[in-house]
């Protein structure tokens, strides 16, 4: 009997494991994707072979790329942009890491309260997250975005709209700034040469690479990587607790799919989370019990394990209630080099808080060209699809085609793009459902994701509409030469809610502690139970600051043990007793 | 690594890409009662089919020098999609990504073949004469202005609404534009070698895969961090 087990070892669930080892628990760590022991050897940093929906290294499947991806059901024109293995889908993440805005919590009552999604706000303060927030911070740690070209010609542009500058963490009021980001920043050589080499370069060494995997700089530990997705920074840490605390280190098993979770009956007559039942790639089946069990599958795969196991449901609101940031895409055209396919993705950032936020995205010319063809309102200058998009300023509307494409894609780096992060109302009707029962993979029934975005709320698609005319603004005002919205339908890389935690338990699955209410002893620790958009912050901080409290609660509460959070001084994840426990044990 | 206790051991089922046998039987249905093109190709000319209709595809989203941009009637003096592989790439991330279920059928099709119907049909309500020309797929045979058509009419009204095969409407574009300005085939994932500089990276100016650059200006207003 294990103390604990996590159920995925993305974003969310190397947090509560890595919080939980530190204190000395038992923890198991099942994550059904595999792991990358040497990723300067296994990514090539390509973006066909990595970025490929079912056959790249970066997919949602079995580690054997012979075998096919993991299908999911898509019910409209859409994309879902997961990873499966260690690290999750911060393998692809930009480390983007804002604070939620103020509004989405309880107990907001600023003048623009009215102008968040009020029906879903979390079940608690900010105040009562900052001090996680902060935890979270200092361990990745999150630091100012260094700048590159295509930063310095967004804030031109916001600049040129009359945008004040943030210099805090939180946006008060319309403002924009550098992103506040787990990528560590340059130091020595990075940045400033084309073949950087550890120790010469530490921190970003601008490669351009965010989406196919952090290796950077060569030649460093992995928990000195630039990128702080969970692989080089919670990861290390989880199984090196000994070393840097007095804890003991959580046992990592990959290419171990979870295929069900057991309960037993709980003594309240609540049903009582007892163990799972994963697969390994051989095809046998192993079970594991635990005291307590954290399903961090992701905003998809956990409300699909939930009902594949065939937990209770009683409100029906497993799978409900998907944000997605409703994101859009907009670009424009220079005359002058962009260094578009350069530097860190996402380093700069617009925000509005109530509506949402805008940042840059630096793509390669495949990457590039999936986003400038992706979109819900037809092809650019034909007739128009039933989208209620609008050009927004726009000179295009629509997927950029044929000579346009050749054309806007003459050079890479000479494009800016900016993301539209769309704060989003939890819906009912948007989610994540089973398809029916004998359509399935190895792993049970196949998820189902449905997303009504034409007809998503009003207040959603006001936000969406009054962010891309202020893309459009900010690309024009820094000299774009022609600028083009792209409508996108969901292209699903934010994907929050589906099992969220809430005041009422009418609409939640997850009580303010994020452990389930139909099951004792099950919490969850992953984007699903976000308990709404986020304020269409980039979500992985708020999971991982929610998750931070949720170990806690944790072990307070099952272990009866301590708090440690604002007590305690946080170890940061590139501490040297975390580098040499790494180099000593060739993680 | 502890497997504490062992439940059950039974063999997967059987996984993998999907094969020549399943993709044709999954192609009678779409041919049967669905993209409704009457005769079914056989296997032979089901390869033409698929490679033609992606080649068609390709040429319409990143036109070049070869001869599915030629008879599209755009044109590029440089190659492009085509030759950069986008075809084979649409193809193997289609057969990879299915079995299409459709609706409450319960049956399977495979992906490729599905699609490259599904594109030669909408190719024929455009033009029936499409049927008619050098390529094994009605589609690849339409003008460049007829391929918009079709396509346009693909987004308009997605087929088998509600099932997964909506999804390629919009994807079957964005995955030939990903194979056309992507390392594409010059890149072998088994074997690990990059033969040559893709096209698409040629068209694109882009310098490829690097380690760094010197692209590191400083920071807004020299500041390196923020107050809480
Ligand atoms: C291109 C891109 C850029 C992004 N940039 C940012 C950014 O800048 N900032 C930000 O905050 N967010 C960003 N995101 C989003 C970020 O990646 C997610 O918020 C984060 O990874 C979510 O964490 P998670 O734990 O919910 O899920 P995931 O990270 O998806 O992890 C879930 C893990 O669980 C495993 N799993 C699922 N089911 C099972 C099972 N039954 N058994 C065993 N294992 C299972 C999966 O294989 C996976 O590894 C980005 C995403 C994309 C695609």
């Amino acid at each position: 009997m294990r103390d604990v087990i996590v159920i995925g070892c993305g974003g969310g669930g190397p947090v509560v494991a890595k919080e939980l080892a530190a204190r000395g628990l038992d923890v198991l760590v099942l994550e059904g994707g595999p792991r990358f022991a040497n990723p300067e050897q296994e990514w090539s940093r390509l973006e066909n072979d990595a970025n490929n929906p079912t056959t790249g290294y970066y997919r949602v499947g079995p580690s054997d790329r012979e075998r096919s991806a993991y299908p999911r059901a898509l019910p409209q024109d859409s994309y879902v942009w997961q990873v499966a293995g260690v690290g999750g889908t911060t393998l692809h993440y930009y480390g983007n890491c804002p604070r939620a805005p103020r509004g989405v919590f309880d107990g907001y009552a600023g003048s623009d309260a009215a102008n968040y999604d009020v029906d879903h706000r979390f079940p608690f303060a900010y105040e009562e997250l900052l001090p996680y927030y902060e935890w979270v911070e200092a361990t990745l740690p999150v630091q100012t975005a260094a700048m590159g070209t295509k930063e310095s010609i967004f804030f031109r542009g916001a600049e040129g709209i009359g945008l004040p500058v943030n210099t805090a963490k939180q946006p008060e009021a319309p403002s924009f700034r550098p992103q506040e980001n787990a990528i560590l920043q340059p130091q020595g050589t990075a940045g400033k040469a084309e073949d950087p080499r550890f120790p010469d370069a530490q921190g970003c060494t601008f490669c351009g690479h965010c989406f196919q995997g952090c290796s950077m700089p060569r030649g460093a530990p992995r928990n000195l990587k630039a990128k702080r997705s969970t692989d080089n920074s919670y990861v290390p840490m989880m199984l090196t607790a000994d070393a840097w605390t007095g804890g003991r280190p959580a046992e990592l098993i990959a290419d171990a799919f979870v295929q069900k979770i057991h309960t037993a009956s709980g003594s309240t007559g609540v049903p009582r989370a007892s163990g799972v039942t994963y697969e390994l790639p051989d095809g046998t089946k192993h079970r594991e019990d635990a005291r307590i069990v954290v399903l961090a599958g992701g905003a998809v795969e956990s409300p699909r394990l939930w009902r594949n196991s065939e937990l209770p449901n009683p409100n029906g609101w497993v799978g409900r209630g998907f944000t997605d940031h409703h994101l859009d895409w907009v670009f424009g055209v220079f005359d002058e080099d962009t260094g578009n396919s350069k530097g860190a993705s996402s380093s700069a950032r617009a925000d509005f808080p109530g509506y949402g936020g805008l940042e840059n995205g630096g793509l390669p010319p495949g990457l590039q060209a999936f986003a400038q063809t992706f979109s819900d309102s037809g092809i650019s200058g034909a007739r128009r699809t039933a989208s209620p998009a609008t050009p927004a300023g726009a000179d295009t509307l629509g997927r950029i085609v044929g000579r346009e494409l050749l054309d806007s894609l003459q050079d890479v780096n000479r494009i800016l793009n900016i993301l539209v992060l769309t704060d989003d109302d939890v819906e009912s009707q948007n989610g994540v459902s089973l398809l029916q029962p004998g359509l399935g993979d190895t792993n049970g029934t196949i998820p189902k994701i449905t997303m009504r975005h034409r007809r998503r709320s009003a207040r959603t698609l006001r936000n969406r509409e009054f962010l891309a005319a202020k893309a459009v603004q900010i690309l024009r005002a820094a000299g774009a030469k022609s600028v083009h919205r792209m409508d996108w339908p969901p292209l699903i890389l934010h994907s929050q809610s589906t099992m969220r935690m809430g005041l009422s338990e009418a609409d939640s699955v997850a009580d303010a502690w994020a452990q389930s209410r139909a099951v004792a002893g099950l919490y969850i620790a992953d984007n699903s139970v976000l308990a709404n958009s986020a304020g269409a912050a980039n979500p992985t901080l708020t999971t991982q600051a929610v998750a931070t409290r949720t170990a806690e609660r944790i072990f307070t509460e099952h272990f009866g043990g301590d708090p440690w959070v604002g007590r305690e001084e946080p170890v940061c994840s590139i501490d040297d007793r975390v580098t040499e426990a790494v180099i000593a044990r060739g993680l | 690594m502890s497997r504490a206790s062992r439940s059950s051991s039974t063999a997967p089922p059987p996984s993998g890409a999907i094969n020549r046998r399943v993709f044709l039987a999954g192609a009678s249905v779409v041919g049967g009662s669905l993209v409704l093109t009457g005769a079914l190709p056989k296997e032979a000319e089901a390869a033409a089919v698929v490679s033609d209709a992606f080649n068609g595809l390709a040429a319409f989203v990143a036109p070049g020098n070869d001869r599915f941009s030629e008879r599209q009637g755009v044109s590029t003096a440089l190659p492009g999609g085509v030759a950069n592989g986008a075809a084979a790439i649409v193809q193997d991330t289609l057969d990879a990504a299915i079995p299409v279920v459709l609706g409450e059928s319960e049956v399977k099709l495979p992906g490729a073949l599905a699609y490259a119907l599904l594109l030669s049909n909408y190719a024929m309500q455009v033009s029936p004469l499409s049927l008619v020309g050098p390529f094994g797929n009605a589609f690849a045979n339409l003008t460049w202005i007829q391929k918009r058509e079709a396509l346009i009419r693909l987004d308009a009204a997605p087929p088998l609404d509600n099932t997964q095969i909506t999804y390629a409407g919009n994807a079957l574009i964005t995955l030939a534009a990903l194979g056309s300005f992507s390392e594409g085939t010059a890149y072998d994932w088994r074997t690990k070698v990059l033969s040559g500089a893709p096209v698409g990276w040629q068209r694109s100016k882009y310098q490829g895969v690097s380690d760094g650059h010197a692209d590191f200006i400083g920071y807004y207003q020299d500041r390196t961090e923020v107050s809480a």
